[in-house]
C-alpha cells in the first residue's frame, strides 16, 4: 500500500480527468468559452502592467486628448477627459473579476449550507428555508438589488452586498433538490446502516456529490454577476466614475452616442464577451460533469 | 423446412466510443422459421438486445456502425432500406414489446385512446375510428385484460405492471404482425404475474401462428415459451438448439456453466458453480474462442481462431472446438 | 439474536389513509440461523429488513437485537447496535458512493467505529478485499470501473469489516447475472460455514435462492407472513395456497415444463387498500366464500410442521 506510486494510486482519477478533458475539447463552443475566460483572467491578473496608460484608470485628466477615435496610440479611443479607454477596459477586468468572485462566493456560502439543511431536515425547518427562498425568488433579482443599493447608498461595495443578497436563493433551490434525491440513494442508507453520524453523511456522502451542479451554476453565475454589477453601474448605483468599471463607463459613454461610439462600444463588448465566455464555459462544464442534465 | 421469416446473416456491429471501437456483435447468423418461437439467451453485455434492435434499425448510428451482414425479412434486406420504409415494416409486420411497459405508454392519455391511435397509425389511416375502437376492445379481450371496457378509459398509471404489459401486447398484435420481438417482457414483473404473461404469449403464438424472438437472461422463462434457444456470449452465438436439447443435452461449456449456476427451486442444491472470470474486453476481443479463458475444458487450439458454428444434427449447432475434434474422430 | 414482535410499518398518505407496508409481523432468529423472507413486490419484505436495522422507524411493535430493545433507540445507542448489525442492499452500484474509491468505501466502517488508521487500516482493508475474492488492484478504483459482481463483493467486504453478528441481505443477487449470482451465493454459503454464529436475514423474491441459502423460510404476502417453517418443510409440502402458487409460478430451467401448474389470476392488491378478511382471498383458487373474505385467519401449526395462516387448515382439520 505504502509502496504504490502517486500515479498508480490516482490512476483512476487521472483517467477520469482525461476523459473529461477529451469530452470538453470536443465541443468547440466550450473551448471558445474557455479561451475567452482565460483571456479575461489574464487581463485581470496582469492588466495594470500591460496597460499603455495605467494612470488613466483612476481619474487623470488630459483634456487636449479628449474623445479621440481609435488610433495606434489609443486602440479603443479616448473619453471625454482624454483617458485611454483601452487601458480602462483592461484594468476594469480586475474589478469585474472581483465582483464576480465575491458575489458568487458569498451566494454559495449562504445558499449551499441552507440548501443541504433544507434537503436533509424536512419538516418546519425545510418549510421555513424554502418559503423564504421562494419569497426572494419571486422578486426580480435586479429590482431587489436596486432597492437594496437604494437603501445602502450607491457604491461598488454596496452593489456587491446587494447582488450577493439576491443571488443565494438559486443555490438553495439547486442544493435542496440535489440533496433530496441523494438522501434516497442507497449509499446514504448504507452509510446510516454503518452508523455514520449526520455531519459525516452531509459532508462525506452528500456534499461531494452535489459539487458538479454547483460548479456549473457558479461558472454561469460569474458572468451573470458581472452583468448585474455592470447594470447597477450603468444606472449609477454601482461603481462611481471615474472608477474603471465597465457598466459605469457605458453609463457616461451613452451620452456621447452615436458620434463618439467607441466610448460605450468597447466596454460593452468587454461585458458581452465575458458573460458569453462564462456561459459557454458553464455549458461545457455541465456536459462534462453532469451528462444527465443535458436537455 | 420452409423459408425463414427472418434471416440474419453474418452481422457485425461496432460502437465508436471514447475508449475505442467496441465490437458488440461479431458475425452472428440466425434464422427464424414461420411459427417458431426462438429464445435468445445470454448475460449482460452479450449483445442479445442490440442484435435484434439493430436488425430493425433501432440502434442509433452514430455511435453504432454495422460493418457487415444482411437482414432478410419478407424478401428484402432491411439494412439497405431507408428509415421511412423501415418504420412501415416495424409498425405493421414486426411488433416489439419491452421490459418496462410504462415507458412506452404516454402517461397523459387514456389507454384506449393510445390503443386506437396506434391502430389507426398501423393501418395508415385506412380504418375508421369506430372500427379501430372495436378492434382495440377485441384485442384487449384477446390478451385477457380483465374488464376491458373499464380499462379502456383508464390512464396508464391506474393499471398494474402486468395489465400494462397486456395492453402493449394488444397494441403490438393489433396490426397482425408476422414476427413478435419480446425483449425481457417479464423481467420487471413478479413471478405470479410473470407466469400469467408467459402463458399469454405462448397461447397467442400457437393461436395466431406468430413467430417470436424472446430475449431473456432467464433460461427458465425461455423454456416456457420457446421451442428453440440460441445462447449468446460476448457478441457471438455459441449454441443454437431445440429447447429440450439445451437443457437435457447442452454441448457448449458456456451453456453448461449457465445451467450449473442456476439454483433449482424444486430440488435441494448443495453447491452452485459460478463461471469464473468475466466477459472478455470487446475493444480488443481475443482472436480465438471468446470463452476460452473462462472455460474449464479449454485446450491450446481454442485460442487459435474463432470456432465456427457446427451442425451436430437434429438442428443442434454449437461453436466449440471440442466438437470439431469429436466429429473428425467419428 | 434478532427478535421482531408484532411489527407494523405504515406510511401515511394524505390525512386518513396509510400504506400498510408491514402489518403485524413476528419473526425470531436464533444465533447462527439463516432465515429467508420471501415475497413479491408489495409484500413488505424489504421494509421489514430496513425496520429491523432501524433505517425506518416502526409504527408499532418491538425490535430486539441481541436482547437489546432498539425500537426507540437514538443517536449513540443506535450507532452502537449498528456496529454489530450490517446490511447488504440489492443494487451494488447505488450502494457505493460514486466519489469514493473502493478503499475509502471499505475503510468507512473502520474509520467510524475503530481507532485503526494509517498502515494498519491499509492492511485491514486489503485483507477484507482478499477475503471476498477481489485482487488488490481494485483498491484505488472507483465503483463505476467495476462490474456488478465485483461491486457486490465490495459491499460484502464493507459489511464484514466490523465482524457483524447479524447480517440483513436485501436481494443481494437479484441485480446480477446468474453466473455471478452463483459465485456470490456460494461465497455467502462458505462464509456461514466459517462463521457459524453469524445470523442472517435473507430477503428475496427468488425461492430458489432462498432454498439454496436458508435453513428456515417465511413467506410474506401483503405485509403479513402467511407461512413459516424449515426450508425442507415449506418446499416439500407447502401448506398455504399462496406458497403453492408461488412455487408453481417459478419458471423452471428445464426442457419439459410440468403440465398441471397453479395459475393465480389478477394482480397483487395495493397495500394501501388491502382486501378484507384474508388478504389473499381475491386471488386464492381455494377461497371459501363467506369465510375467507370476512374473517382474518390466524397462525396455526400445520400437520407438516409449518405455521400457516389459512382457513383451509382449520376446515381440513375439522
Amino acid at each position: 500500500m505504502t509502496d504504490v506510486t502517486f500515479s498508480e494510486r490516482h490512476e483512476s482519477s487521472i483517467r477520469e480527468y482525461r476523459r473529461m478533458a477529451a469530452t470538453f475539447r470536443r465541443s468547440s463552443s466550450a473551448m471558445f468559452g474557455l479561451v475567452i475566460v482565460l483571456v479575461f483572467l489574464l487581463m485581470a491578473l496582469i492588466g495594470p502592467w500591460i496597460a499603455p496608460f495605467p494612470e488613466d484608470a483612476l481619474g487623470a485628466v488630459h483634456l487636449d486628448n479628449k474623445l479621440q477615435p481609435p488610433s495606434a496610440a489609443h486602440w479603443f479611443g479616448t473619453d471625454e477627459v482624454g483617458l485611454d479607454i483601452f487601458s480602462r477596459v483592461l484594468i476594469g477586468a480586475r474589478v469585474s473579476l472581483q465582483i464576480g468572485l465575491i458575489v458568487t462566493g458569498v451566494a454559495m456560502l449562504i445558499g449551499v449550507p441552507l440548501g443541504m439543511l433544507a434537503g436533509m431536515s424536512g419538516g418546519w425547518m425545510r418549510e421555513t428555508i424554502m418559503r423564504v427562498t421562494d419569497i426572494f425568488l419571486s422578486i426580480p433579482g435586479l429590482i431587489l438589488a436596486i432597492a437594496i443599493v437604494g437603501a445602502l447608498g450607491p457604491g461598488i461595495i454596496n452593489a456587491m452586498i446587494a447582488l450577493s443578497l439576491v443571488w443565494w436563493p438559486g443555490y438553495v433551490r439547486l442544493v435542496e433538490a440535489k440533496t433530496l434525491s441523494l438522501r434516497n440513494e442507497t449509499y446514504v442508507d448504507a452509510a446510516r446502516a454503518l452508523g455514520a453520524p449526520m455531519h459525516r453523511i452531509l459532508f462525506v456522502h452528500i456534499l461531494p456529490n452535489c459539487l458538479s451542479p454547483i460548479v456549473v451554476k457558479a461558472s454561469m453565475d460569474m458572468g451573470m454577476a458581472i452583468l448585474g454589477a455592470a447594470s447597477l453601474g450603468f444606472l449609477g448605483l454601482g461603481a462611481q466614475p471615474p472608477y474603471p468599471e465597465w457598466g459605469a463607463m457605458i453609463s457616461i459613454g451613452r451620452n456621447y452616442m452615436p458620434d463618439w461610439w467607441w466610448y460605450s462600444f468597447f466596454p460593452g463588448l468587454a461585458i458581452y464577451l465575458t458573460v458569453l465566455g462564462f456561459n459557454l464555459l458553464g455549458d461545457g462544464l455541465r456536459d462534462v460533469l453532469d451528462p444527465r442534465q443535458r436537455s | 423446412m420452409s423459408d425463414p421469416i427472418l434471416s440474419i446473416r453474418d452481422m457485425r456491429l461496432e460502437f465508436d466510443t471514447f475508449d475505442g471501437v467496441y465490437k458488440a456483435i461479431d458475425g452472428v447468423s440466425l434464422n427464424v422459421a414461420p411459427g417458431e418461437a426462438l429464445g435468445l439467451v445470454g448475460e449482460t453485455g452479450c449483445g442479445k438486445s442490440v442484435l435484434t434492435r439493430a436488425a430493425f434499425g433501432l440502434v442509433p448510428s452514430p455511435p453504432a456502425r454495422i460493418t457487415s451482414g444482411e437482414v432478410l425479412f419478407g424478401g428484402r434486406d432491411l439494412l439497405s432500406l431507408r428509415e421511412k420504409q423501415l418504420r412501415s415494416i416495424r409498425g405493421a409486420q414486426v411488433a416489439m414489446i419491452f421490459q418496462d411497459p410504462m415507458t412506452y405508454l404516454n402517461p397523459v392519455f387514456k389507454v384506449g385512446t393510445q390503443l386506437v391511435d396506434a391502430i389507426i397509425a398501423q393501418q395508415k389511416g385506412a380504418i375508421a375510428r369506430r372500427a379501430a375502437r372495436d378492434l382495440a376492445l377485441e384485442m384487449l379481450d384477446k390478451v385477457h385484460l380483465p374488464n376491458p371496457q373499464r380499462q379502456f378509459d383508464s390512464y396508464p398509471h391506474e393499471l398494474s405492471g402486468g395489465m400494462r404489459q397486456r395492453v402493449l401486447i394488444a397494441m403490438a398484435l393489433a396490426a397482425k404482425p408476422k414476427l413478435l420481438i419480446a425483449d425481457e417482457p417479464t423481467t420487471a414483473l413478479d413471478v405470479t404475474v410473470q407466469a400469467q404473461i408467459l402463458d399469454l404469449i405462448a397461447e397467442l403464438v400457437s393461436e395466431l401462428g406468430l413467430s417470436v424472438i424472446m430475449i431473456s437472461h432467464d433460461l427458465g422463462v425461455v423454456a416456457q415459451v420457446c421451442n428453440r434457444v440460441a445462447v449468446m456470449y460476448a457478441g457471438q452465438i455459441v449454441e443454437d438448439a431445440p429447447v429440450a436439447d439445451i437443457f437435457d443435452n447442452p454441448k457448449h461449456p458456456y451453456t453448461l456453466g449457465l445451467l450449473k449456476a442456476i439454483p433449482h427451486p424444486l430440488r435441494p442444491v448443495e453447491h452452485l458453480a459460478g463461471i469464473p472470470g468475466s466477459l472478455p474486453n470487446l475493444y480488443t476481443p481475443p482472436t480465438g474462442c471468446r470463452f476460452a479463458d473462462r472455460c474449464s475444458h479449454a485446450v491450446p487450439v481454442c485460442t487459435d481462431g474463432k470456432p465456427p458454428l457446427m451442425d451436430l444434427g437434429a438442428g443442434h449447432r454449437v461453436a466449440c472446438t471440442l466438437y470439431r475434434k469429436e466429429h473428425v474422430d467419428a | 439474536m434478532l427478535e421482531i414482535e408484532d411489527l407494523k410499518v405504515h406510511f401515511p398518505i394524505g390525512r386518513d389513509s396509510a400504506v400498510r407496508a408491514v402489518d403485524g409481523i413476528s419473526l425470531s432468529l436464533g444465533a447462527g440461523e439463516r432465515v429467508g423472507l420471501v415475497g413479491e413486490s408489495g409484500s413488505g419484505k424489504s421494509t421489514v429488513g430496513k425496520a429491523a436495522l432501524r433505517l425506518l422507524s416502526p409504527t408499532s411493535g418491538r425490535i430486539k437485537i441481541a436482547g437489546v430493545d432498539i425500537t426507540k433507540a437514538q443517536g449513540k445507542a443506535l450507532r452502537h447496535v449498528r456496529r454489530k448489525a450490517q446490511m447488504i442492499f440489492q443494487d451494488p452500484h447505488s450502494s457505493l458512493n460514486p466519489r469514493m474509491t473502493i478503499f475509502r468505501s471499505v475503510a468507512e466502517p473502520l474509520i467510524l467505529h475503530t481507532r485503526i488508521r494509517g498502515r494498519a487500516l491499509n492492511g485491514q482493508v486489503a485483507a477484507l478485499l482478499e477475503r471476498v475474492g477481489l485482487p488488490g488492484q481494485f483498491l484505488h478504483r472507483f465503483p463505476h470501473e467495476l462490474s456488478g459482481g465485483q461491486k457486490q463483493r465490495v459491499c460484502i467486504a464493507r459489511a464484514l469489516a466490523l465482524d457483524p453478528t447479524l447480517l440483513v441481505l436485501d436481494e443481494p443477487t437479484s441485480a446480477l447475472d446468474v453466473s455471478v449470482q452463483a459465485q456470490i451465493l456460494e461465497f455467502l454459503k462458505e462464509l456461514h460455514g466459517q462463521r457459524p454464529d453469524m445470523t442472517s436475514l435473507f430477503i428475496s423474491h427468488d425461492l430458489a435462492v432462498v432454498r439454496f441459502l436458508c435453513s428456515r423460510v417465511a413467506v410474506m404476502y401483503l405485509g403479513r407472513i402467511v407461512e413459516e417453517g424449515t426450508t425442507e418443510q415449506v418446499f416439500a409440502a407447502p401448506q398455504h395456497p399462496y406458497t403453492r402458487a408461488l412455487l408453481s409460478a417459478v419458471p423452471l430451467p428445464q426442457g419439459r415444463q410440468s403440465g398441471n401448474r397453479i395459475r393465480l389470476t389478477g394482480d397483487i392488491p395495493s397495500p394501501a387498500n388491502p382486501p378484507s378478511g384474508c388478504p389473499f382471498h381475491p386471488r386464492c383458487p381455494e377461497a371459501i366464500a363467506g369465510v375467507c373474505d370476512v374473517m382474518e385467519p390466524v397462525f396455526e401449526q400445520s400437520g407438516a410442521g409449518t405455521s400457516v395462516r389459512c382457513h383451509l387448515l382449520t376446515r381440513n382439520a375439522a
